[in-house]
């Protein structure tokens, strides 16, 4: 239908039965600018037009007017915009220029306030033997245009949203490898919108530090693990801290097709987080050196009174022993007395010393039933952000099934946050610093140990770490491990430390099973 | 008859060995229990002879520190030396600024002790001294008529005989013999000496005040 040679193999069709048969609205427009021909579609559009005359709406069956009225310099008047209209200036630009139109998009405004409608105008040049024609075709997108700008503004919406909440969110296609990325989920990892991106192109943003874990979470999702995750990306040169979630969508043999997940910008929160975790142990400390400070006040003044007792009670009989006594025989009834005064007030200071002991053991909190990894997961935010300052990799190995202990699990965390801070003090130094907080348990003993890659023992006799007041730090009085020592064996345990065949030092506790005894 | 060293506190084995130590070192003790019971003992708070206090700071009842103070406060003079099972600085400077001789922290070794307790009794001796000279300085003044009193207040401000004369409206030579007589009474050698003796027992040189002693 396009040339005229073209035209004889369906010459044998009327051009009348030719337009009967297409189904989409064409005309036919002859060099007067009127209609000659039109399909049926065309007519249908044209034969609705006398109803929808009167009303605003932008109707197929207006522009079709528009077309009849073409050889009227004052358009179809149904509109004021009727000498601007751009089907119009369409059509009779192919008029003037002779040159056909293909695929046009025009847009039309019917009333001020009014409905836009979208049509895409195709002309044909024919030369037919009757004269020079144009065939038009027209396709009402309105709706198409429509849902376009629905579909935009809802990407909008979203965008602003994803925005004020911090949260992007992308979409995989396994089988192409590539990834879609709303303009926030860009924006945190400091892209420009719109950058082609891979799981590659992501994991290079991801903080070298936690591209391993991150890796590792990524293929356990792909296996069909849940995919919830906190880690470190680099953007321009800082750290910032992003939570992942993603739901990954298998084919029938669990082979991933698609992902979709999102990523939440938690900065912010991860360093209240710090701020916290850095709050609470300057609490802890205040509060043992305060409780410390009571005990030993309370002990120096116990022990003070037999000691000064039996110093002067010495010093006494010393000075009756002495030989310038003016030559007489000391009293030896009165030493005597004295002696007797010395050992009753030594008997006491012992005797403090013992009521210490019992008081101690009597503060421990009744002994419950206690789940070592529940009580080490409880605590692991806080040594989590210690590690996170200290720029340490943290590694927790619990072991499933422990077998619960007994004892006071306040008293058991702070011996453990000690451990695990005193590991961190240990790693000051270059190299790896790793530190591993592990449990494992058979049926009669549980363990927790805290092994670092830090500087190691140099000391002759490793005990020696735990008797007060040892200590290789400038700041602290060297009661941790004494005191850790105390908590670990009021609780029936014992707590060792070995040096590591690598770096560092291990040190654990070892704790009766609950009901093995 | 030695000096005696009193002992207040209320733990017992500390107190028997304190009152042995300063036994055998030759002094003369007594101990007591509590605060209260040394207050009990009115002979102990006015010594003859030169005497101190060994105090222990915290005691049930009245404490150490109150202790001090309340005997200050009635004008008893006794040399005090602190004994602490405490190392508590903010309270033993508060004793010494209130005159503790010494604020030993136990346990203390003799010689802490007897060193702060021969300085206590050096006090005491002085104290007792001046006491008895502001004694005998009052009985003196106690010796001088009312109008004697009076010529002697205006003597000490350092004026002219003739100006306390115009001042008492009497005549220069009744002033004279008036001034003869306080010198002798008060047994003043000069001018300085009376006023030196006036100032022992507080009495202003400056300004003449109505109250007489």
């Amino acid at each position: 239908m396009k040339k005229e040679r073209d035209l004889p193999q369906v010459e044998r069709l009327t051009i009348d039965e030719f337009f009967q048969g297409i189904p989409v609205p064409v005309f036919l427009l002859n060099e007067d600018r009127r209609v000659e021909k039109m399909t049926p579609a065309a007519a249908a559009i044209f034969s609705g037009l006398s109803e929808s005359a009167g009303g605003d709406e932008c109707t197929f069956g207006r522009v079709v007017n528009c077309i009849h009225c073409l050889d009227d310099p004052r358009g179809c008047g149904h509109t004021p915009f009727c000498g601007k209209c751009p089907v119009r200036k369409t059509i009779l630009d192919i008029y003037a220029t002779g040159q056909p139109c293909r695929q046009k998009e025009v847009k039309l405004t019917l009333s001020p306030d009014g409905h836009d409608c979208h049509l895409v105008i195709s002309a044909e040049l024919l030369a037919l033997p009757s004269g020079r024609k144009i065939l038009l075709h027209f396709e009402d997108i309105t709706a198409r245009k429509k849902a376009e700008e629905k579909l935009a503004l809802t990407k909008d919406i979203l965008d602003r949203a994803q925005k004020v909440a911090r949260v992007g969110s992308w979409h995989m296609d396994f089988l192409t490898n590539t990834m879609l990325w709303t303009d926030e989920a860009y924006r945190l990892f400091g892209l420009e919108p719109g950058t082609p991106v891979n799981y590659d192109r992501f994991l290079q943003k991801v903080h070298p530090g936690d591209r391993e874990y991150v890796a590792r979470k990524w293929r356990a999702a792909l296996a069909g693990e849940p995919y919830e995750i906190e880690h470190r990306i680099i953007v321009n040169g800082q750290v910032k801290w992003v939570r992942e979630k993603a739901e990954v969508e298998t084919d029938k043999n669990g082979k991933p097709l698609r992902a979709i997940g999102t990523v939440q910008d938690i900065t912010g929160y991860k360093q209240q987080e710090t701020d916290k975790a850095r709050l609470q142990r300057e609490l802890l400390h205040v509060s043992r050196v305060t409780a410390m400070g009571e005990l030993t006040a309370a002990l120096t003044h116990e022990m003070n009174q037999p000691l000064m007792a039996i110093m002067g009670n010495v010093q006494a009989a010393q000075r009756l022993l002495a030989p310038d006594a003016q030559g007489q025989e000391p009293d030896l009834e009165e030493i005597r007395e004295i002696l007797a005064d010395v050992v009753k007030d030594s008997k006491r200071a012992a005797e403090i010393i013992r009521k210490i002991r019992v008081y101690l053991k009597k503060s421990l909190h009744k002994p419950v039933l206690l789940d070592l990894n529940t009580a080490i997961r409880e605590i692991l935010p806080l040594i989590r952000s210690n590690a996170l300052i200290k720029n340490v990799s943290l590694n927790i190995e619990l072991a499933p099934d422990l077998p619960p202990a007994r004892g006071d699990r306040v008293q058991l965390q702070q011996v453990i946050v000690n451990l695990a801070l005193n590991g961190f003090e240990a790693m000051t130094g270059e190299g790896e610093k790793e530190l591993t907080i592990r449990t494992t348990g058979n049926e009669k003993t549980v363990t927790v140990s805290v092994e670092d890659t830090g500087t190691g023992i140099t000391v002759d006799n490793p005990e020696d770490l735990f008797k007060p007041f040892f200590t290789t730090k400038n700041e602290g009085m060297g009661m941790g491990l004494a005191v850790n020592k105390s908590i670990i064996e009021a609780h029936g345990g014992t707590l060792k430390v070995e040096n590591n065949r690598g770096p560092g030092v291990t040190f654990s506790f070892i704790l009766p099973v609950y009901g093995g005894d | 008859m030695p000096p005696t060293v009193f002992i207040v506190d209320d733990d017992p084995s500390v107190r028997k060995s304190l009152e042995r130590l300063l036994r055998a070192s030759g002094f003369t003790t007594q101990a007591f229990a509590s605060a209260e019971d040394f207050l009990a003992c009115r002979p102990c708070q006015n010594p003859k002879e030169p005497a101190c206090l060994v105090l222990d700071v915290r005691m049930p009842g009245i404490s150490g520190i109150n202790l001090q103070q309340k005997l200050a406060k009635t004008g008893i003079i006794l040399p005090v030396v602190f004994i602490t099972g405490h190392g508590d600085i903010p309270m033993s400077v508060q004793a010494m600024k209130d005159g503790a001789i010494d604020f030993l922290p136990k346990p203390f070794a003799e010689k802490e002790l007897l060193a702060a307790v021969e300085q206590a009794l050096t006090k005491a001796a002085r104290l007792q001294e001046e006491t008895a000279e502001k004694a005998e300085i009052h009985r003196r003044v106690n010796t001088l008529t009312p109008r004697e009193y009076e010529v002697f207040r205006w003597v000490i401000t350092g004026m002219l005989n003739k100006e306390i004369a115009a001042e008492l409206r009497v005549t220069e030579k009744t002033i004279k013999v008036h001034r003869a007589r306080v010198m002798q009474k008060m047994a003043a050698a000069s001018l300085a000496d009376l006023v030196r003796l006036a100032e022992k027992i507080g009495i202003a040189s400056e300004k003449r005040s109505s109250s007489g002693n």
